[in-house]
């Protein structure tokens, strides 16, 4: 046994899983998918207490679970995954969602390789650059009214393409057909201060860990799943990393302070206030539920919008096209069946800083994945490497796996180690373009401040979480 | 790991504290309008230069109100955060005066594409070991921004 953080105590329990014995308040236990030199380290990451934490939440069940990736986050860790059994009075907590409701990758595929593109890209890249609103405030591919806005809000990526923006498989390959039809943006749950920021960022990237990423399939690890997922080897493909933006920080922040004044009238008390939580079958519950969903939509109509965009810098400079690959959220919570010590749940699937990773065969999937399973996109820290993945049958913590590299050090610690000037310097030397952001924002995204990717990887499919399909490496890269 | 510190001409000061989530201030000041002032400043500081607005900043006037200092100091950073977001604002100074229940605020405006970026812009503010109070020094605060 182990001390981690002076505190909590940790047990190797099998390859790339430790275990955190239930103490105290716990419910259930906790489970770590990591290596040794992945289990946070930094002086102060609180990760694994935000696991026990999460643990003591009101009708967990199974474990309270925490991907390679984790790192501290508010009330639960990024990397954490945690179910609730709602007809057993299971809770929904939007701290298990996190601020940016629907954060999540987009794979687009083009028709080309690299080869073909080479003396076009800076003229690549600086349409990618123009054509791709970034960084603080406004700014949006699609401007629109408030009557457009309430149909994003509840028809999401389906209502851009109707409008235009957008071609039928477009919505086929995104998670869910790119709709929560549950979603109800009515008064009282979507306030006017999410919807005034959600009116001029739709088709926006943001600032921070988000990206647009032109890359090359370096190596394909099972070619027939590949393939019939969209990719071959040396194929040009872009990645987009952004969420729901203002909208869903201000769902996120208005719910919160919702719930925390409810749950004292449910018994409820969480040891940290961004744990807040009412049960999921309550009104708050369902009201947070209705109003999640409706950013979740605002984030999947935002990178259909960044789609168009990148459709258009991609036809005018190198006349080639971009067909979807697969759209994943890693910030969500999902009402999920379940068996649990034989019986079929209903359960709250909260999924914070990780990613749904669906099995072959599973009947959520779209006809032409099902033998394939779910594309699980993974993007990795800038300048290295990201990866596409499937989900595998019996995949542990509720089908779940890592969604990232995860933070190691600070914005701050890195901004003082690395020179940003001389990184974009080096990732220039090395053939990949940087456009956007300051030498700062550079030095804040360093792949030092991160976790090894592919040491990531390597122990989420270790911990039979996923298994690999590709490995992509980038070109160039529109930083947030 | 101070990112600000002692305000020319004034009393209080700011300074960035790590965390791997993301940007988290603390401030003091001899009163508590001194050391939101100086919490604002230590925000603002970490997103973008505000000696580097070249056109005049203009004027807005609120009101902010909280059930405790703590929720005002969280009302007073949602507010900075909607004003960017919405209006593409960037207070490079604030005045601070104490009324019944809360705060009227007299921000002073550059628009933040007019300003040198300097890091990620912030999106929401945390309760996460939120603080506000005052001690035998002064008034000391502590609040941390998802960006």
């Amino acid at each position: 046994m182990t001390q981690h953080a002076e505190r909590v105590q940790i047990t190797e329990a099998g390859a790339y899983r430790y275990r955190i014995p239930r103490h105290g308040a716990m419910r259930v236990p906790g489970v770590v998918f990591a290596s040794p030199e992945l289990l946070p380290q930094a002086a102060g990451d609180q990760a694994l207490d935000q696991v026990v934490n999460v643990a003591a939440l009101p009708g967990v069940v199974g474990a309270s679970y925490a991907m390679p990736d984790v790192h501290w986050g508010y009330g639960f860790p990024i990397g954490g995954v945690a179910a609730t059994d709602v007809a057993a009075g299971g809770v929904v907590s939007p701290g298990g969602v996190g601020f940016d409701i629907s954060c999540g990758v987009r794979l687009l595929a083009a028709d080309c390789d690299r080869a073909e593109i080479a003396p076009r890209i800076g003229a690549l890249l600086d349409a990618l650059g123009r054509r791709t609103p970034r960084g603080a405030g406004r700014g949006a591919v699609w401007h629109i009214g408030r009557r457009d806005l309430d149909r994003v809000l509840r028809e999401g990526a389906r209502h851009a393409v109707e409008r235009g923006h957008g071609v039928q498989r477009d919505l086929e390959r995104c998670e869910d057909g790119g709709v929560l039809t549950e979603a109800d943006p009515a008064a009282g749950r979507v306030g006017d201060r999410a919807r005034e920021r959600g009116l001029g960022q739709l088709g926006s990237l943001g600032s921070g860990n988000h990206f647009l990423e032109v890359q090359e399939v370096e190596t394909v690890h099972d070619e027939a799943t590949a393939r019939a997922m969209g990719l071959v080897a040396g194929q040009v493909c872009v990645m987009i990393h952004c969420g729901s933006r203002g909208l869903g920080h201000q769902i996120c922040t208005d719910q919160v302070r919702t719930m925390g004044r409810a749950m004292r009238r449910y018994g409820i008390e969480v040891p940290d206030r961004q744990l807040a939580c009412v049960p999921a079958d309550s009104p708050e519950g369902r009201d947070y539920l209705a109003a999640m969903a409706a950013a979740a939509n605002y984030a999947r109509a935002n990178r259909q919008l960044l789609t168009e965009s990148s459709r258009a810098a991609f036809a005018e400079t190198v006349g080639h096209g971009l067909d979807l690959v697969y759209d994943i959220s890693h910030n969500l919570a999902k009402i999920e069946t379940h068996r649990v010590d034989g019986e079929t749940r209903r359960l709250c699937v909260h999924r914070k800083g990780a990613t749904r990773a669906l099995p072959p065969g599973h009947p959520e999937l779209p006809p032409d994945l099902a033998e394939a399973g779910q594309p699980v996109l993974i993007p990795g820290t800038m300048g290295t490497a990201s990866y596409l993945l499937t989900g595998v049958p019996d995949g542990d913590a509720w089908h779940s796996t890592c969604h990232g590299a995860g933070r190691v050090e600070s914005r701050h610690q890195a901004a003082r180690e690395v020179n940003g000037g001389r990184l974009r310097a080096e990732l220039e030397a090395r053939g990949i373009a940087v456009r956007g952001t300051t030498a700062r924002g550079l030095a804040e995204e360093a792949p030092g401040a991160y976790k090894d990717i592919d040491a990531v990887v390597t122990a989420a499919e270790g911990a039979g979480l996923c298994r690999r399909v590709a490995r992509l490496v980038p070109l160039g890269v529109v930083k947030g | 790991m101070a990112t600000g510190g002692e305000h020319p001409g004034g009393r209080g000061g700011h300074r960035g504290v790590p965390h791997t989530a993301d940007l988290r201030v603390s401030a003091w000041g001899p009163t508590r309008e001194e050391c939101l002032t100086q919490a604002v400043r230590g925000v603002v500081e970490s997103f973008a230069d505000p000696s580097s607005g070249a056109r005049a900043p203009r004027r807005r006037h609120t009101e902010i109100h909280a059930d405790d200092d703590p929720e005002l100091l969280v009302a007073l950073m949602d507010d900075v955060v909607y004003r960017l977001d919405t209006a593409g604002e960037v207070p490079v100074d604030v005045d601070l005066d104490p009324i019944p229940g809360g705060l009227r605020v007299a921000y002073r405006m550059a628009d933040a594409d007019d300003l040198e970026p300097v890091g990620a812009a912030p999106k929401a503010v945390t309760l996460h070991d939120l603080a506000l109070g005052r001690g035998p020094a002064g008034w000391t605060c502590s609040v941390t921004l998802d960006v």
